[in-house]
C-alpha cells in the first residue's frame, strides 16, 4: 500500500544537515566536563560540610578508627608482658 | 570494550542505549541514539514548521532537550514515542509563539456541533502526489499536520496520539476526521478536480 506521506518524510530525512551531529556532540562533551566538574565540587563540597557539622564518619573515613582500634584509650595489658607476673 | 563493538554494530535497543548513556556517560551511547532518529526528527520538524532553518535549529534544540531529561525517560512508552511527543509539542509551542492568532486545529472539537460528519477516505492523503501532499500539509493548521503525521507516518494509536496532545481519544477522533477534511478542501481550493493518485 502506498504511503505518500511516508514518501515525503524520507525525502525530507535525507536533507538533514550533517553538521548537526558535530554541534550535539560538542554539546554532549560539554555536559560531560560539566558533569565531571560537578562530581568533583559536590562531592568535596558534601565532605566538608559533613566535617563542618562534626560528623565522625567523614572525619575519620579511611583512617585506623576504621580498623576498630580505640587509640585514645591504653591497651589492655597482654599475659606475655604484664608485671604481674614478673 | 564489547559493549563499544556491539554498539557500533547497532545491536542495543533504545532503551539499552539510554540506560548504557546513563551509566557510564559514554557519549557514544548517546550519539547512537541521535543517529537513529535525527533525520525523522528532523524531517518531521520540516513538515511542522514549513522552513528548512528552523526545522535544523528545532532538530538541535529537541535533542539537548531530550539530552537533559533523559534520566526521566520511563519505559511506559517507547521511546520513539517519548521523542515524537517531545518534538511535536515544541513545534506546536514555537508555532504558537511565532503566530499567536494562529488557530493550532481546524476548529475545537470541543465546540462541534451534531453536525453529521463525512469521513475523508485515507486514500486521499496515502495516494496523493508528493509534491501536491507537500503543498496540502503546508496550508492545513499545524495540529492538524501534526495529527496526520501522527497516525499515518508514525503509526501511533488515537489513544498515544491523546497523550501526546493532551487531548481526550473522542477529540482526536473528531479532530482527525476534520484535518483529512480541510486536507481534501485545500486539495479542491488548489487542484480543481484533478484526480488524487498519483
Amino acid at each position: 500500500m502506498s504511503n505518500s506521506l511516508k514518501k515525503l518524510e524520507e525525502e525530507r530525512e535525507k536533507m538533514l544537515p550533517p553538521e548537526l551531529e558535530d554541534r550535539i556532540t560538542s554539546h554532549l562533551g560539554s555536559i560531560n566536563h560539566w558533569g565531571d566538574m560537578a562530581e568533583l565540587f559536590v562531592s568535596g563540597a558534601v565532605n566538608t560540610m559533613a566535617m563542618m557539622f562534626g560528623s565522625n564518619r567523614a572525619r575519620t573515613a579511611g583512617s585506623q578508627d576504621d580498623a576498630g582500634v580505640n587509640w585514645r584509650e591504653k591497651p589492655e595489658p597482654t599475659h606475655n608482658t604484664s608485671s604481674d607476673d614478673i | 570494550m564489547t559493549a563499544a563493538l556491539v554498539n557500533k554494530s547497532g545491536k542495543f535497543s533504545d532503551a539499552e542505549l539510554i540506560a548504557l548513556f546513563l551509566q557510564g556517560r559514554d557519549t557514544s551511547y548517546f550519539t547512537q541514539l541521535y543517529r537513529r532518529y535525527a533525520g525523522k526528527v528532523f524531517a518531521k520538524c520540516y513538515s511542522m514548521l514549513s522552513d528548512e532553518g528552523m526545522a535544523r535549529d528545532a532538530t538541535q534544540d529537541i535533542f539537548i532537550k531530550i539530552l537533559g531529561s533523559l534520566s526521566r525517560f520511563t519505559e511506559k512508552s517507547s521511546f520513539s514515542t517519548w521523542l515524537y511527543a517531545v518534538m511535536y509539542n515544541y513545534c506546536i509551542d514555537i508555532i504558537r509563539r511565532r503566530k499567536k492568532n494562529l488557530l493550532i486545529f481546524t476548529e475545537d472539537p470541543g465546540r462541534i456541533s451534531d453536525e453529521i460528519e463525512t469521513e475523508v477516505p485515507d486514500s486521499l492523503i496515502l495516494d496523493m502526489e508528493t509534491r501536491r501532499l507537500e503543498q496540502v500539509m503546508d496550508k492545513i493548521p499545524p495540529g492538524d499536520r501534526a495529527i496526520l503525521n501522527m497516525k499515518y507516518i508514525d503509526d501511533l494509536s488515537v489513544r498515544e496520539i491523546a497523550e501526546v496532545l493532551h487531548k481526550t481519544e473522542s477529540a482526536i477522533k473528531m479532530q482527525l476526521m476534520r484535518a483529512k477534511a480541510k486536507a481534501q478542501e485545500v486539495y479542491h481550493e488548489l487542484y480543481g478536480d484533478d484526480p488524487v493518485g498519483q
